[in-house]
């Protein structure tokens, strides 16, 4: 199962895009209140969005981001069949990537 | 018996190997423009100076912040929507004033995409967000107070 889930609202001029992606966005900062040890960081440093192959938005993120991220962006002028590829990569190198027409995502 | 146990390892090693491959050669394109300096810095004034290299910032009245509240219902996950009216936007970087790293997000925008972006960030107190947006190659910003309440009530 993808991490990515988007929903997109096809308009007449303009695209509306909404993501949620499933990722524990750890700071780094935090300690197991147990054992007292620091909790590794583990976040999403970039989400790269491609229309029809050609990078439309990327996205920088910091620790600041919340545990399991949204993000929403308007498209302009898009078509339904348009595709949209969502990729993410983290500061340990993991990374997932959804991709599909505007229409069926 | 122990071909079988061979032929189990070999499959996991093969494996095992693929996915490191795919994890260090993939994203490495990527990373490379994170802006790690900027991230890692511990003030306002010297993460914009890192993203920005000191080119001045400008305020303006046409960037907002659509629905911010006031007071935040839970500080581990605060609703951000920025939109301007600026032309030309290329990139839209958010900071949060007082987090122990006040840079949270910087976007890279085409001409494809509006300048209208909604996120969701830690805020560590009772501080600014603050919005910097390049557009025809010149920083704005602008500033909303957002007030955290630790435990969850009051104001």
């Amino acid at each position: 199962m993808s991490t990515i889930l988007v929903k997109t609202n096809v308009g007449p001029e303009t695209t509306k895009v909404r993501m949620l992606i499933r990722h524990p966005m750890e700071t780094g900062l935090r300690k197991n209140k147990k054992t007292g040890k620091p909790i590794p960081a583990h976040f999403i440093k970039t989400v790269t969005c491609d229309l029809n192959g050609k990078t439309i938005l990327t996205a920088d993120w910091s620790i600041a981001i919340s545990k399991n991220p949204y993000m929403s962006f308007v498209i302009k002028g898009a078509k339904p069949s348009d595709v949209l590829k969502i990729s993410w990569v983290d500061n340990k190198g993991e990374h997932d990537t959804r991709q599909g027409k505007l229409s069926e995502l | 018996m122990t071909n079988m146990k061979r032929r189990v390892f070999l499959k996991g090693a093969l494996t095992a190997g693929g996915a490191v491959l795919a994890g260090t050669l993939v994203p490495r394109a990527v990373l490379a423009a994170w802006p790690a300096k900027a991230f890692d810095a511990k003030s306002l004034d010297a993460a914009e100076k890192d993203i920005f290299g000191g080119t001045p910032i400008a305020e303006s009245g046409k960037i907002h912040f659509p629905e911010l509240p006031t007071l935040a219902q839970d500080a581990r996950s605060v609703p951000i929507n920025i939109a301007t009216t600026l032309p030309n936007v290329t990139q839209i970087t958010l900071f949060v004033a007082k987090n122990p790293r006040p840079m949270a997000a910087t976007y890279h925008l085409s001409d494809r995409v509006e300048p209208k972006l909604s996120m969701r960030v830690k805020m560590a107190k009772t501080t600014d967000v603050v919005a910097v947006v390049k557009s025809d190659g010149k920083l704005y910003s602008a500033k909303r107070k957002v007030k955290v309440t630790i435990g969850g009530c009051g104001g």
